[in-house]
């Protein structure tokens, strides 16, 4: 064994015990949601693309010379080119801005029946989770029965009853799609529920609706809206599924599914007719996607493995 | 377990009855009737049609009177097409219908679960990559669009397969394929991160600690309980296949219930609308009672009550 | 006494996206043939992997870095995966922290109980099955038929610990591996459990290894106890060794911050200050120096070797240095 010096034995003087330099940083992953989804490069992606589809939407027709129900009867069926972008239809209508119109509607769609999704079902699901017992047993049983009918028929019924146009599709999805997130809220608030800040507030005398507004639901928001996020897509499908069997929006009127349908006849001799409009729902719908799953990632921290 | 399948039972009753009310009162809160949009005929005849069909008895009447025949399997004559029944046309018709899902289900099946468990055995490989790529995008494409794409695609530019119809078994493929390629994207997905959850479990670990080969642990004891949230998934399915019917039959001119439903709402048929609705409600009510009795099987806590 | 494992030097890391973290470094010791050996440390100390390196059972992204482990003349650490599966199960059991999920919900008790025995020894069905029940009935399992049709959510956590413990022991292996086997258990439950450890060691001379962050439990068990923090062997002795005669500061610290029976009323209970260290950057020196009151400028910079306490009895610390200062060495 080599020698070591008898300096060496001496006792460490109290400042060099220092911990932190040996214990590592603490773990970061209470980082800021925001930073994390930033770090995410499809939620990102997802991001712009949605961001650019807003723009090209709201000003987008500003930029062309052509109105979406204009007819150009000796422009029938051009393929894209600089004059029409994306070609023209059978009745010689410019497709590009009619597909940025269609973006206008699916986008007024997803929004508006998002919202309507929110408020019904954040109140129906907030009043089951905090009653809790019958109240809730009654109130997730009719939740139960009406989830398992597939929703796209009651949708259908509806627009059948309200008649066609925009704000019977609203009014439609708003009515039917709820179901989801009463579900999400009602969990969030049943696991909210029982600890101590909620407690707390009661002991402060706090009334039941002040609870629930100030304190549960705020905590929901997560779950809130990843849910929100990831039934827009789902909203813009059924339009698009809608108008495709013709009980959507009205002629001349350009949503995405309605231009899908038009070009079917026409699908051997111009393609372009379908392509356009495909593209446009198919991408709309993967930005959601992709920026409701990065939200989940983001909003539902793991330690980094 | 009996105590589990009646209580699935009465809820299954009571939720065909709330569809039976919903889809009658809906029909009957359309303005003007069913007969108001035709172009004007005579009053006689008009007078007629509404008492053959008990249009003028009293709301409760006609409630009653329908669920009455609904339950003697009567679903009551078109309005529109003269001498033939709703029974009839769903005689008819649902069998196409039914071929085409079922044929769709097996495809969501043999692709979506395979491809769910190879991309969770080769974690961020290649494999996974790419399946989960592909599943992204499927699950982006709504069906119709699937459908033209495919049409365009295999029908016209490579003139494989016949583009409408329901002829011959090459007919079926392109349809089948569309219907499917949704549930299939997301089962696949779904099969992957249910497989990833499982083999994080301690019972894989006892599992290889007992010396089995990695082949029975994947198996044998991962994938019986990795296939518990897929059944559950099934009842969705189901019902996402029904009511892609109404798009894909109609793209593809196959003669099935989805179309005539279809076709019945263009026509505000109304008594095909409703006759309609409650077999389709029945029918996916049936499956979820199906899907539920599978769990049972599957997961011996659900069937031993705990 | 015949070793029937002998571990040297061994070495094993977690590649993971932050950087190597060296869970197990240079780790040694045997076990004897019907010898209870307790590995005893704080969570994270690295006491579980060593134990899963053994049979190589190391989660992702874990890997054996180095070192030897010899089972009965067989190199342990170059076995590939498929002869590895051979003397899992078979020679070498593991039984692991919580009984009730480390069983497949799906299977019945029975059903999972056969999978080794019809693997590992040429039996016929009927055959397994017998023996299987009789294991159910040694392991302490009243009506052990019956129970054999049962599922596993069926039983209770101490049942469930009973089956593993059958499970484990059907082939007859000659090393038995328990991970905390007791810790989620109830008080009660903990004493059966650990008493069908022992009557298994005394009667067929299986040896035992204890993974446990309880000195009192290894006590009641094992011959004898290596302690390890931070991945390392600070200590290893027979049982009285340990608790009566401590050689390193940490199984000192432990010893004093658990309550004694024939404490004295007044007596309080130390706990050691400070964390353990972050495996990713261990800095150079003795892993436990930051918490040690008797740390001293070599313990910052070299790794002390392991140094004669007694005859069976070895620590790791600079203080049992000759040049060291008269370091009191008692309780």
């Amino acid at each position: 064994m080599r020698e070591i010096p008898k300096e060496k034995f001496d006792p460490l003087p109290e400042r060099s015990k220092d911990l932190s330099g040996v214990t590592g940083p603490a773990a970061a992953y209470r980082g800021n949601t925001w930073r994390r989804l930033r770090q995410n490069k499809m939620a990102m992606l997802g991001l712009y693309t949605i961001i650019l589809i807003i723009i090209l939407a709201v000003w987008g027709p500003v930029l062309s010379p052509y109105s979406y129900s204009d007819q150009h009867l000796d422009q029938q069926g051009l393929g894209p080119g600089s004059e029409h972008w994306f070609g023209t239809d059978s009745l010689g209508r410019d497709l590009f801005v009619r597909v940025l119109y269609g973006a206008r509607i699916s986008l007024a769609v997803g929004l508006a029946a998002s919202l309507i999704n929110l408020t019904v079902g954040v109140l129906y699901g907030s009043i089951a989770g905090f009653a809790g017992g019958r109240v809730d047993d009654v109130m997730m049983r009719v939740v139960d029965m009406l989830y398992s009918i597939p929703l796209v028929l009651y949708v259908i019924l509806l627009m059948v009853v309200v008649g066609p146009g925009l704000k019977s599709i609203f009014i439609a999805l708003g009515l039917v799609y709820w179901l989801e997130m009463a579900r999400v809220v009602r969990a969030q608030i049943l696991s909210l529920k029982e600890q101590e800040f909620v407690i707390a507030a009661r002991a402060l005398g706090a009334g039941r609706a002040r609870i629930l507004f100030r304190h549960l639901l705020p905590h929901c928001m997560g779950p809130i809206i990843i849910t929100v996020t990831m039934n827009i897509p789902l909203a813009i499908f059924t339009e698009a599924f809608l108008s495709f069997l013709g009980l959507g929006v009205a002629v001349p009127m350009a949503s995405w599914g309605m231009l899908a349908s038009d070009a079917l006849p026409a699908v051997r001799s111009h393609p372009h007719m379908l392509f356009f409009p495909a593209m446009a729902i198919s991408i709309t719908i993967l930005a959601f996607n992709f920026l409701g799953d990065g939200l989940r990632d983001a909003l539902d921290p793991r330690l980094p493995e | 377990m009996f105590g589990y399948i009646l209580k699935r039972l009465a809820i299954s009753l009571a939720t065909i009855w709330l569809v039976v009310t919903i889809t009658f009162l809906l029909m009957h809160a359309i303005p003007g009737g069913p007969l108001t949009r035709e172009k004007a005929l005579p009053p006689a005849v008009l007078k007629n049609i509404e008492e053959r069909y008990h249009l003028n008895d009293p709301l409760w009447k006609q409630y009653a009177d329908y669920i009455y025949n609904l339950a003697r399997g009567d679903l009551g004559p078109s309005l529109k097409h003269q001498g033939v029944t709703v029974n009839k046309i769903i005689a008819e018709s649902f069998p196409v219908s039914a071929q085409l899902g079922l044929t769709a289900l097996l495809i969501i099946l043999l692709a979506g679960l395979p491809a769910g468990i190879i991309s969770a055995l080769r974690q961020n490989k290649w494999q996974d990559r790419l399946a989960m790529s592909l599943a992204a995008v499927g699950v982006a494409v709504p069906n119709f669009v699937l459908a033209t794409l495919l049409i365009y695609i295999v029908g016209v530019k490579l003139g494989w397969l016949p583009t409408a119809r329901w002829l011959s078994w090459q007919s079926a493929i392109m349809p089948s394929v569309a219907l499917a390629g949704y549930y299939t994207a997301y089962v696949a997905r779904l099969t992957r991160s249910s497989m990833l959850e499982v083999l994080q479990q301690d019972y894989i670990r006892t599992a290889r600690a007992k010396g089995l080969p990695e082949r029975v642990v994947v198996y044998k004891h991962a994938l019986k309980n990795a296939l518990i949230p897929i059944v559950t998934y099934l009842g969705p399915v189901a019902a996402g296949i029904l009511t892609g019917s109404f798009v894909i039959e109609k793209i593809f001119a196959i003669p099935g219930l989805g179309e005539h439903f279809v076709a019945g709402i263009w026509n505000r048929d109304y008594t095909v609308i409703l006759g309609v609705t409650v077999f389709y409600a029945t029918l996916l009510v049936a499956i979820n009672l199906i899907v539920d009795l599978l769990y049972c099987f599957i997961d011996p806590r659900v069937r031993l009550g705990k | 006494m015949n070793d029937i494992l002998a571990v040297k030097n061994l070495s094993t890391s977690f590649f993971t996206p932050a950087g190597e973290v060296k869970a197990v470094r240079d780790v040694s010791f045997t076990v004897g043939t019907g010898e209870a050996v307790g590995i005893v440390g704080e969570s994270g100390s690295g006491k579980s992997l060593t134990a899963l390196s053994i049979i190589n059972l190391l989660p992702f992204p874990g890997k054996i870095t180095g070192g030897s482990i010899r089972f009965a003349g067989i190199e342990l650490s170059k076995l590939n995966e498929k002869k590895m599966q051979l003397v899992r199960g078979n020679k070498i059991s593991m039984i692991f922290q919580d009984p009730a999920t480390s069983l497949n919900p799906v299977y019945t008790v029975g059903n999972q109980i056969l999978e080794p025995l019809l693997r590992h020894q040429k039996l016929t069905r009927a055959e397994a099955r017998i023996k299987a029940v009789e294991m159910l009935s040694l392991s302490g399992i009243p009506s052990p038929e019956k129970r054999f049709g049962q599922y596993p959510h069926e039983f209770s956590g101490g049942m469930c610990q009973r089956v593993m413990i059958a499970m484990a022991l059907c082939c007859e292996p000659r090393l038995l591996i328990a991970d905390e086997p007791a810790t989620a258990l109830d008080a009660p439950i903990k004493a059966q459990i650990m008493a069908l450890l022992k009557g298994q060691k005394e009667k067929n001379g299986t040896s035992i290894i204890l993974v446990t962050h309880d000195l009192g439990m290894a006590a009641r068990l094992c011959d004898r106890i290596i302690v390890i923090y931070a991945g390392s062997v600070v200590e290893e002795g027979t049982t009285r060794d340990i608790f009566y005669n401590p050689g390193h500061p940490y199984t000192r610290g432990l010893l004093k911050s658990i309550p004694k029976v024939d404490a004295e009323q007044k007596e309080r209970l130390i706990p050691i200050e400070g964390q353990p260290p972050d495996l990713l950057n261990i800095p150079a020196g003795c892993p436990f120096y930051p918490r040690c009151g008797h740390a001293m400028l070599i313990c910052t910079e070299t790794r002390p070797p392991l140094y004669q306490v007694g005859e069976q009895h070895l620590a790791a610390c600079w203080l049992l240095h000759p040049e060291a200062p008269g370091a009191e060495r008692g309780r």
